[in-house]
């Protein structure tokens, strides 16, 4: 069995109890959120080719079968490491899986969606989360890890995180925002069946139809430009067939030289008989829908390991190959065209703007006309309007890890923005995630104070002005800073500030029971790992080697004072009123004793919920603060009560 | 309504008290936690014992214990320290490192009030201290501590 911890493990940790025991992952925090908003890429469907592979692989649609192959590329999750099954004929990439969590490249994480119709048609601004479904949710998720909580008793750390970003991820939107531009996709796949005899003139209708979905579709959205969705055909075939074969490359050369579309190819119906075959895991999912999907349908999907890693080079050869340099030249196109010119003098300085003609080519933000979201005042900027450009400039740049050139552009549109506060709100929150993933090991406590915190405030606030409707977003903002600001290299100064903003969340009763735990859980671990910089691990206390030391300075004592030496001189020396040696140089400057407040809150909670395996992991966790107490002992005590009814 | 306590050099309570009325009294789900939110507390205690000058942003009106180095202030009195949703906790810190703490009910700290209250229990318990029979960190069970403390903060809170 591999233990090699990858994202995805983290996020399905409850299916891998092997890796309970874990440290928790360095900036796991930056990679979650990292996840939930890398490119998306669309696939479209096609009938005939979803009803080939029910055939084959009792797969319901090709875009299911992608979404098992989301998060980054380059860690190959669904291909067991333990065997080498990798294709001599595929493309090498240089790097190893083994350090999955460390040192990726941000820019090259993925998530694979539906078809662009099913996006605009299911997905809208007005499908928003409540937190009841958020709750239910969670309920029957901590109600599948009972009994395997059950069978691996020791008290996990890493689990309690993985659940928390768990909960943290249903929170993520997928839906199509017309705010932002970072779940629009930016890559659609157009599968082609060659095996039934699909050839140019079916791409060519299918491409036709993609193109043409703003004119086709009703409800198109303003804010998508079709254009800036590269199109890439997939030609499925079996590698088996000369003909097939053949056909693929001849109908290449004519989608790029005719209909000047790039295309990839997969030997997706290749038969493998006498293959080894692997199941694949569950997808690594971003929003609450899916998260509801998977746990109603739990699917076990096989498919040939020679497959697997094909469909894994495939997916490299697209990102690396097509996509990235599609962005980039997209990022090159907006930032002459919209950024340099809104830069220059004549655009920034009132005097010069007298002299420019107001007139201008660019669409300007209007108001919406939909029935189903009569809200006064409800601004659009349509998809080609400088300000929606610059916002996609700046999205896209984060998407490629480009964090510096986005703050900057947020920077720039929060001026532009200031009179429309939907469109500020989101633009201050992401203004403040570039900042701190950007610059996370340059920030100093001053600019914490200074800079982050007022930005924090502010893009809050802006949200709070918004309808009640959407306080989840506001939830998910906060939480979203708080994860980045705990993941700080100086807790002793972020950790309060991210106390203060998950107590907010606390104090607001927006979310319902089991979500209020979690956020306890979470702001206990900001106590715990609030440490002053000063004090190292030789310095905190540790409670076992405390006892032991104890205990064998008695014995020592029990030992002399058996001899007859000295034991009155000892007693002399010691006084119990001065101020205990062993922890004078981390005195004041840890908070573990509110972390075990709040752990021990937890778990009166988690017994409300009757969730005992979650309290007692609580209680576990709040003992080396209270064991030693005799405020422990009480009968009538919180602690003491909890730990008899646990036991 | 407020619950105090006097808490010894090893984190240990030697004197508790609840101060309510009949309409002002703690639901059960608090009154449970106040020994807890009082021992959380010592954590920002500690803190202030070893601080010259003011850091924590609640408590910017007193500053740490220390302080009195370099100036004639009282310094034992460190006012609001800690809040617990809606509740807030005040402290009091003595020379023998004895900490006295109390949690409001009311979410609010009145400093002259709350400081004299605390200046008159310190006088009562350095008389306590001074009695042979009474060794530091034992419990108070003296009836007549307790009942002074109770008409102090009758005449202070109630």
């Amino acid at each position: 069995m591999s233990l090699q911890f990858s994202y995805e493990k983290y996020m399905n940790l409850i299916q891998y109890p092997e890796h309970w025991s874990n440290p928790i992952p360095h900036e796991i925090s930056k990679k979650v959120i990292y996840n939930t908003l890398s490119p998306c890429i669309c696939v479209q469907s096609n009938l005939e080719l979803d009803n080939h592979l029910k055939d084959m692989y009792n797969i319901d649609s090709i875009s299911m079968l992608f979404r098992y192959f989301g998060d980054y590329i380059q860690d190959r999750d669904q291909i067991p490491s333990t065997t080498d099954l990798k294709d001599p004929g595929s493309v090498s990439s240089g790097r190893h899986r083994s350090d999955s969590l460390f040192q990726r490249q941000a820019s090259e994480c993925v998530r694979f969606t539906r078809s662009l119709e099913d996006l605009i048609s299911i997905d809208s601004e007005d499908h928003i989360l409540q937190s009841t479904d958020i709750d239910s949710f969670l309920s029957q998720y901590l109600q599948n890890l009972e009994p395997i909580m059950n069978e691996n008793g020791t008290p996990s750390k890493l689990l309690k995180h993985s659940i928390y970003h768990r909960f943290f991820i249903t929170l993520s939107s997928i839906n199509l925002s017309r705010y932002h531009s970072f779940h629009h996709p930016v890559v659609a796949l157009l599968p082609l069946d060659i095996t039934k005899g699909q050839g140019y003139e079916n791409a060519r209708e299918i491409l036709i139809h993609f193109k043409n979905l703003n004119n086709t579709l009703e409800n198109f959205p303003e804010f998508i430009n079709i254009n800036d969705i590269l199109p890439v055909f997939v030609l499925c075939y079996d590698e088996n067939s000369r003909e097939q074969w053949e056909s693929v490359q001849a109908l290449t050369k004519s989608l790029k030289k005719q209909l000047f579309v790039e295309s990839v190819s997969i030997s997706l119906f290749t038969p493998h008989d006498n293959q080894k075959s692997t199941t694949l895991h569950s997808p690594i999912t971003v929003s609450l829908h899916e998260q509801v999907f998977n746990m109603s349908h739990p699917t076990s999907i096989n498919i040939p390991s020679r497959l697997l890693t094909h469909i894994y080079d495939t997916i490299s050869f697209i990102v690396e190959e097509m996509m990235i340099p599609f962005m980039h030249r997209k990022l090159v196109f907006w930032d002459e065209t919209v950024l340099q010119p809104r830069k220059s003098i004549f655009q920034s300085n009132k005097f010069f703007r007298r002299f420019i003609s107001p007139k201008s080519n660019h669409p300007i933000a209007h108001k919406v006309n939909d029935p189903q979201d009569p809200a006064e005042g409800d601004i659009m900027f349509p998809a080609s309007s400088p300000e929606f450009l610059l916002r996609k400039l700046a999205d896209w740049s984060f998407m490629l890890s480009d964090f510096k050139k986005a703050y900057s552009i947020y920077d720039l549109l929060t001026k532009d923005f200031e009179s429309y506060p939907q469109y500020l709100a989101p633009c201050l929150e992401y203004k403040t995630i570039s900042l701190l993933m950007g610059a996370q090991n340059i920030i100093t406590a001053k600019t914490i104070k200074t800079e982050v915190d007022p930005l924090m405030t502010r893009a809050i606030e802006q949200y709070k002005k918004q309808d009640e409707k959407h306080s989840l977003r506001v939830i998910h903002c906060i939480l979203t800073f708080s994860d980045l600001l705990l993941s700080l290299s100086d807790t002793w100064v972020s950790s309060p500030l991210a106390v203060n903003y998950l107590t907010y969340i606390q104090k607001s009763h927006l979310l319902g029971p089991y979500a209020t735990v979690i956020i306890l859980e979470r702001i206990a671990y900001a106590y715990e790992i609030c440490i002053d910089l000063r004090v190292n691990d030789h310095f905190l206390p540790k409670p076992d080697e405390e006892n032991k030391a104890d205990e064998s300075e008695a014995a020592e004592n029990s030992k002399k004072g058996e001899n007859g030496l000295e034991v009155d001189d000892m007693h002399e020396w010691r006084n119990e009123n001065k101020l205990i040696q062993n922890n004078l140089r981390s005195e004041g400057l840890t908070r573990f004793r509110k972390y075990s407040l709040y752990q021990l809150v937890a778990a009166k909670k988690w017994v409300e919920l009757h969730k005992r395996n979650q309290a007692k992991w609580c209680i576990y966790h709040a003992a080396p603060a209270y064991e030693k107490l005799s405020l422990s002992k009480r009968p009538d005590g919180l602690f003491h009560r909890l730990s008899m009814e646990l036991s | 309504m407020f619950y105090f306590t006097i808490i010894g050099t090893s984190d240990n309570p030697i004197y508790e008290a609840e101060f309510t009325t009949a309409k002002n009294t703690f639901q059960p789900e608090i009154k449970e936690l106040n020994p807890y939110i009082v021992h959380s507390t010592l954590d920002i205690m500690e803190y202030l014992q070893w601080q010259r000058q003011p850091q924590l942003d609640i408590n910017t009106s007193s500053g740490g214990f220390l302080r009195s180095r370099h100036s004639t202030q009282e310094n034992s009195y460190l006012g609001k320290v800690d809040s617990f949703y809606g509740l807030a906790v005040s402290g009091f810190l003595t020379y023998g490192n004895i900490k006295f703490i109390m949690v409001h009910g009311n979410g609010t700290v009145d400093d002259t009030v709350t400081r004299s209250f605390y200046y008159e229990v310190y006088e009562l318990y350095l008389k306590t201290l001074m009695n042979p029979f009474y060794k530091v960190n034992d419990p108070i069970s003296n009836s007549a501590f307790d009942s002074k403390v109770r008409v102090l903060s009758k005449r202070l809170f109630v």
